[in-house]
This record gives structure tokens, sequence and C-alpha cells, in this order.
């Protein structure tokens, strides 16, 4: 056996350690997206300054809501993508809310996906935008998974109107209910040829 | 700030990040997520992509995320007098380990632990370095980099008074 210190094994050992390519190319996407965001926000406060419009101020606001919402759709696509195994196995939501007692809200039933036939799985602890969320796995009379997200709102979710938009090939909706912001991600749904 | 050399592009900020995840969370899944976290936080804040800023996000994540779980305390540690030493143990010939028995004894570090034995023998940080990016003072880290390596030792030792006939 070559003798090597410490320091150069541990170096090693590290050193085999990387992120899946998929993974790299998804975070290094995310950067590409963060910088093309930036580069308009840039035009558009110039435009600000020149104009010092009400209107314009208005489109600013928009846009710092386009700019969480892109984020956070981002985000939960690329969570939806790995498909996490879950924590918390359980077939209702009060078995949920039992398990996952580190959570500082309660779990809700969202009317919005009410009468959609979805069945619980389980759930995992995780974030969104760096706050605790619960990561609920439904899966519809398709067979198809689908994942949930609830959390608090804060000051930034609670400005964010009700959307739907498509990340990386996942379809994302974000809406608040009762005091939540929730966030269901889906495979997109093509339109039949 | 650290004097450890600046990764070169994203990709090479990117796997730094990660390694130093890994050896927070011990797991690989929980380091990718981690890191993704951290990412879109310092995406979003617009910062400057620098490595000890993005270790900082890291570690204020990882912190952030397991108080409130309540799985981890990070309590002082109190550092003795044979703890109270320099890193120079790290290139020591006498402190040789093999690979197989350094990957199995990482398992058994508390994540504190790892973390320190990870900036001092990977990054290349001193004492003082993980001192200001942790925010504990030089005798904690010194007394965590040498438990770390005691633990690790103790393991390769009994690994080779196993293999003993």
């Amino acid at each position: 056996m070559k003798p090597s210190t410490l320091r150069e094994t541990l170096r090693a050992h590290y050193d085999e350690e990387s992120l899946r390519p998929e993974t790299l190319q998804r975070l290094l996407s995310l950067e590409g997206a963060g910088r093309r965001r930036k580069s308009l926000g840039y035009g558009w406060g110039l435009a600000a300054a020149l104009l010092l419009s009400l209107g314009l101020l208005f489109f600013w606001n928009g846009m710092r809501q386009n700019d969480l919402a892109a984020g956070i759709a981002a985000e939960v696509a690329m969570n939806h993508a790995k498909d996490l195994a879950v924590e918390f196995v359980a077939t209702d939501l009060s078995g949920l809310r039992k398990q996952m007692d580190k959570l500082d809200f309660t779990l809700l039933e969202s009317h919005h996906l009410k009468g959609r036939g979805l069945r619980l799985l389980g759930a995992r602890y995780c974030s969104i935008q760096g706050q605790l969320a619960a990561q609920i796995r439904l899966k519809d009379g398709t067979g198809s998974t689908q994942t949930l997200y609830q959390t608090p709102l804060d000051s930034s979710t609670a400005r964010l109107s009700a959307r739907r938009s498509v990340a990386a090939g996942i379809e994302v909706q974000m809406w608040q209910e009762d005091g939540l912001f929730m966030v269901l991600a889906e495979a997109e749904r093509k339109p039949e040829e | 700030m650290s004097q450890a050399r600046q990764p070169k592009g994203l990709e090479e900020l990117l796997q730094r990040g990660f390694r130093f995840a890994l050896s927070l969370t011990g797991d690989r899944q929980e380091a990718e997520d981690l890191l993704q976290d951290a990412w879109v936080a310092m995406l979003r804040s617009r910062s400057p992509r620098h490595l000890g800023y993005l270790f900082q996000v890291i570690r204020n994540r990882f912190l952030d995320l397991q108080r409130r779980r309540g799985l981890v305390s990070f309590e002082p540690i109190e550092a003795s007098e044979d703890e109270l030493g320099g890193l120079g143990f790290l290139d020591a010939t006498q402190s040789r380990v093999d690979l197989a028995t350094v990957e199995q004894a990482l398992r058994y570090l508390r994540p504190q632990e790892r973390e320190a034995l990870f900036l001092a023998a990977v990054e290349g940080y001193t004492v003082k370095e993980i001192a200001e990016l942790t925010e504990r003072p030089l005798g904690t880290v010194s007394s965590l980099v040498q438990r770390a390596r005691k633990k690790i030792q103790s393991r390769f030792r009994g690994d080779h008074e196993r293999a003993l006939p």
C-alpha cells in the first residue's frame, strides 16, 4: 500500500465524491436563468430612472414577483424530478400531521385539489426558498406522481398571485390557501396528437 | 478571508460546495438538496460567486434546517491542553490511514467534526480561517479536528488489530 498522510487520504476520498452530471447541469442552468433576469432588470431599472413613472413602478413589482415565482418553479421542478423516497408513509393527512411534528404549521387538505382523485403516498421535510416545507407525494388515477408542497406564507410568497408555469418539463402551479403557500408539481401534460 | 485556492469556474465552485455539504450531512442526497437550496438563495441575492460565501450559505442553511428538525445541537466544546496544537499532523506520515478506513470512520464523526476536518484537510483552511467561517473559538476548532483525527485513527488501529491472526 502506498503510504499517504491523513490529508492525502481525505482528499482522495472527497475527490471521489462529485455531483452527478445531470444535477450539475441543472444547477448551472439556474445560474444562466438568473443572469438573463438580471440583465433584463437593469434595462427596466434604467427606464424607470428616466421616466420616473408610476406605471413602471407597478411593472417593476410585477417583475420581482415573476422573478420569485420562476425561482420557486425551478426549485420545485428540480425536487419533483429527483423523485426522492418519502420519509413518512401515510394514507391520510391526519397520519402525516402526527408524524411530521417538526413543522411549525398545520398541513391542510387543499380545496384546490378536491375531486381530482389524488391518493396520498407520504411526505418528507424539505425547504422552499430556504423556508421549512412539507413535500407531499400524491398519485392520481392514471398512476402518475404529483408533488404538493405546503409552507407558511411569508412576506415574499404572500405577494404572489396564483399562477401556472412549466419548468424543465414539469408543470408547476402555485397558490395561497388558508395562510399557506402551496405548490403542485407534475409532469407536463402534452396535448394529444 | 481564506487563502484556500479559489475555484476556476462555476463547475468547480459547485463541486466544492457539494463536497462541503457532504461533509456536513454525511449523505449524498441531502448534500445535493442542501447545495441546491444554497445555490438558489445565492442566485436570488445576486451575491458574488465566491467559495467562502457559498460555504457560509450552505452552513447557515444546514444549521437552520437541522435546528428546526431538532436533530442536532451545536454545543460548545472545551479544548483540552493536548488538543491545542496546529494542523501539522494532517501531513505527518505517522498519521496515515487507508481510504476504506477513512470512508467508514467519517460516518461515525459528528457533523461539526467532519466539517472542521474537511475544511482543514481538503480545503486547506487554517485553524483561524475555520474559526472565522464557523464562528467558533480557535481552541474549539483545534479540538474538533484533533478529535476527528483520533476517532479515525482509533478505528484504523481497531481494524488492524482485528486483522491480526
